[in-house]
């Protein structure tokens, strides 16, 4: 799952409700008004709903239109990594890039790559969970 | 107001894993200011919970719920129905709001969340800090608004002690103000240094913890 903020990504590259697939990866980019509204809890309730892993991509300094939204986006992730970590899913399941005028094809990119670090760590867990 | 920190996952992990419905409960009150219980935490802990007793092979199902107050009956009332339906409720309340809903539910198995542990406030965004001891004996109109009881690590009647740091810092850490050096400098600059002078009374420390559970009785407000 990749969330990102709309000022991260080049005008129109991406529709609200699209989905993007590079092999077998199925990536769900949700394009979002600012990383800021990114909560700790939304993070979470991705995983345990079973996706392998979430990138949030946040617009780089000085281009938040809340100022420091970014900045915080940045806070709350590595804090839920860090939740994670303590609950041994591994923090490596979330990240967060800053960066803008993004492309699709960056957008694969980075899901890709954060996919690699997920899977690396094994299945989720809660995936089981949600076929059930 | 009354702050907390979670307690760790494994411990609560490890109360939950032999439940099968579990009811987590926050309060919107104080533990919400600080952080830690409120209906957002309620919502993030949820979830972890859920990955980290799924992860050890528990099947737990947790729903969540956040009361206005934990520590008010009328409140505590509101999730009568959804008590009914589980056998252990996690709360995330301060001690207060935790007994109040074990006494309230008594059938029902009631874990703490939280450790509580002090009366705090908030000095700036992500900082909270002790202000305040229930000592039962207030001295703020003598210690110029500071708080010696809840601010200094020895609770000191006549500090400074020797172990101020030249930074005006508490030996304990170096994030953590001597509050009697704040004292002295507070009394210094309305020109009152000499009233830290004076022999006080010692204090009465039997109305604090020392003199068993307090206990406050207003007759004209009693049904």
């Amino acid at each position: 799952m990749v969330l990102c903020c709309e000022r991260a990504l080049k005008k129109g590259e991406l529709g609200p409700e699209e989905r993007l697939e590079s092999g077998s990866l199925t990536i769900r980019p949700a394009i979002i008004p600012c990383s800021s509204k990114v909560e700790v809890s939304y993070l979470l309730r991705i995983l345990e709903d079973g996706a392998d892993g979430v990138e949030v991509i946040a617009c780089p300094d000085g281009h938040c239109k809340f100022l420091v939204g970014n900045v915080r986006a940045e806070r709350r992730v590595d804090y839920a990594k860090r939740l994670l970590e303590r609950v041994g899913m591994g923090a490596g399941r979330l990240g967060i890039t800053r960066a803008d005028g993004l492309t699709r094809k960056d957008v694969v990119a980075m899901a890709e790559k954060r996919a690699g670090e997920s899977l690396a760590l094994g299945p989720n867990p809660m995936k089981e969970e949600r076929n059930r | 107001m009354i702050i907390g920190e979670w307690k760790p996952i494994e411990e609560i992990v490890k109360n939950l894993s032999v439940h099968k419905k579990v009811l987590l409960a926050g309060c919107a009150t104080c533990v919400a200011e600080c952080a830690v219980g409120g209906e957002k935490e309620a919502e993030t802990l949820a979830p972890l919970l859920r990955m980290a007793l799924k992860k050890q092979g528990h099947s737990v199902e947790i729903t969540t719920t956040t009361l206005e107050r934990q520590c008010e009956w009328e409140f505590v009332e509101e999730i009568a129905d959804r008590v009914k339906g589980v056998d252990a409720i996690l709360s995330i309340a301060c001690g207060i709001g935790v007994q109040a809903l074990a006494d309230r539910y008594a059938e029902t198995a009631v874990y703490p969340g939280v450790n509580t542990t002090s009366l705090a406030i908030r000095e700036k965004p992500g900082l909270w800090t002790a202000r305040c001891g229930a000592c039962g004996d207030c001295m703020l109109g003598e210690t110029f608004g500071l708080c010696p009881v809840a601010r200094c690590a020895k609770s000191l009647m006549n500090g400074p002690c020797g172990g101020t740091r030249r930074t005006g810092k508490c030996e304990i850490d170096e994030n953590i103000d001597c509050v009697w050096n704040l004292i002295v400098k507070k009394a210094e600059s309305r020109g009152r240094v000499e009233e830290l002078e004076k022999v006080r009374e010692p204090r009465n420390w039997s109305n604090s913890g020392h003199g068993g559970p307090k206990r406050m009785v207003r007759e004209d407000l009693q049904s």
